[in-house]
């Protein structure tokens, strides 16, 4: 089968700049950060202070009691994503169309908070036994089960599990699937929820957090802020949205992967560098014709020089023209959901002609020589664009964009 | 004159990276040492529980050598004692 163009019909999103499309891109086009002092979970004992919380997050807006029950943070971010996307793509899920459709999400952590209750109740609070929905709240494909359940598609479901590179792995499979007629509809991106007390530990003795904001590419960058929420994207080859009549948004065009082979936790250039030229190999495009790039932009002291480095050494001489921004300082770093947040944020970038900018920004670190946007959101109109993320154990994924011909 | 803290630091660094103390003095760069950023961060978790001290993200990014270490550990026991 001829490879298909695939189109992007319905997307939906729930993080810390909003509940809902709109209300994140007012804040992306803003430049308006919601990074701020942690409130869902008690931090006197920890070293920093500041995450990207949905605020004033209440699982009854979006489920009734029996529901919820089932479900960890994440899982709800997943669902609320998922359903979103589907009302926004319109389409009509017929028993033929739940055969043939795919759900794909991505989580690094899973259900922690859920695991994390179980386990104070069995070793601080000494009950010797863990309430019975723990596994089934923890494992980490609760999100894809879940929308698998809640809108009947009986097609391939799956999570990909890749630290920070989750989602776009997800994004990525089922771009493939559609494109190669595997599928002829995917569900697709990730959620995370990682505030919870034994996680938020687990980053402290890591000591990438930064004790104020996250400044991507400055010189006084200090650290990554976590994030959290969901985002999904509804796939669907282009000649039958079109025949549909669907309202089709952006185009994933191409979709590259590598591994660094490296270290655990230490980024290389190497291994950025191959996935960003797998991912234009993959699209068929040359270097000069990205315009933009939605960075991995973690802004820790060890990342940000690195990807600038494998941006130069890809786009060469064209990385002066080549706008770049780190969504991450105002949505925080949501992990295994980064990649699908800041998909979100390319889709909508491209679509409506305005790069979204690296907020909380100072001075330009000269390790990270790149044509960043610094607090105001450019206009200007692009046609292709990359997302990337660059996960811990060194594995990489680099989504590339089209917009939608207008 | 041998400082017992020195011998101590160098104790832990020297099993951190599974080699023998007498390859390491005071003016040893970690780097030169072989510990990388995940040596760094699981070290200085030793030395917390060992001391019982909280060395903060930007102590632990600005040590370079052993004395750094030393004279770091030194100076917090100090300011623990000073509140005791």
């Amino acid at each position: 089968m001829p490879r298909r163009r695939v189109a992007i019909t319905g997307m939906g999103v729930i993080c810390a700049l909003g509940r809902n499309r709109q209300e994140v891109w007012d804040a992306l086009r803003a430049g308006r950060p919601a990074i701020g002092p942690i409130e869902s979970v008690d931090v006197s004992d920890l070293r920093f202070r500041n995450g990207a919380e949905v605020r004033g997050y209440d699982s009854a807006t979006y489920f009734d009691g029996n529901r919820s029950a089932l479900l960890d943070r994440f899982a709800q971010f997943a669902l609320i994503a998922a359903r979103e996307a589907l009302q926004d793509s319109g389409v009509q899920l017929t028993p033929r169309l739940r055969e043939s459709a795919a759900v794909i999400t991505g989580s690094s952590m899973g259900g922690q908070s859920s695991q994390d209750a179980g386990f104070v109740d069995l070793y601080r609070l000494d009950r010797h036994r863990v309430h019975p929905l723990t596994i089934p709240r923890t494992m980490a494909n609760a999100g894809a089960s879940h929308i698998s359940m809640e809108l009947g598609i009986v097609g391939p479901t799956y999570t990909v599990s890749t630290a920070c590179s989750s989602s776009n792995h997800s994004l990525g499979q089922a771009f493939r699937m559609v494109r190669d007629g595997d599928v002829e509809m995917a569900i697709a991106g990730g959620s995370e929820a990682p505030f919870s007390p034994g996680l938020l530990k687990a980053w402290e003795a890591m000591r990438v957090i930064s004790t104020d904001t996250c400044r991507p590419f400055c010189k006084d960058r200090r650290g990554m802020i976590l994030g959290e929420g969901g985002a999904m994207f509804v796939l669907e080859p282009w000649e039958a949205a079109r025949a549909r009549g669907a309202r089709i948004q952006g185009e994933i065009v191409g979709f590259g992967m590598s591994a660094d082979a490296y270290h655990l936790t230490q980024p290389a250039v190497d291994g950025p560098v191959r996935s960003i030229r797998a991912a234009l190999r993959d699209a068929g495009l040359q270097p000069d014709q990205i315009g933009y790039i939605n960075a991995h932009g973690t802004g820790t002291p060890g990342n940000d020089p690195c990807e600038a480095n494998a941006v130069r050494i890809v786009f060469g001489k064209h990385a002066d023209s080549l706008a770049v921004s780190s969504t991450k300082s105002m949505h925080g770093h949501a992990l295994g959901g980064a990649g699908a947040l800041e998909a979100v944020a390319t889709v909508l970038a491209l679509q409506e002609g305005i790069l979204p900018p690296t907020a909380n920004f100072t001075t330009l670190d000269p390790e990270c020589d790149l044509d960043v946007i610094q607090n105001q959101a450019r206009e200007l109109r692009v046609e292709y664009a990359l997302s990337s993320s660059f996960a811990f154990g060194g594995l990489n994924a680099v989504l590339a964009f089209r917009a939608a011909a207008g | 004159m041998s400082d017992p803290l020195v011998d101590e630091v160098i104790g832990i660094l020297a099993e951190a990276k599974r080699r023998s103390p007498d390859t390491i003095s005071p003016d040893s760069s970690l780097v030169e040492l072989g510990f990388d950023s995940l040596d760094v961060i699981t070290t200085v978790f030793e030395l917390e529980s060992k001391f019982k001290i909280s060395i903060s993200d930007d102590h632990v990014r600005s040590l370079r050598t052993v004395r750094d270490v030393v004279e770091g550990v030194r100076r917090l026991i100090g300011e623990k004692t000073a509140h005791a």
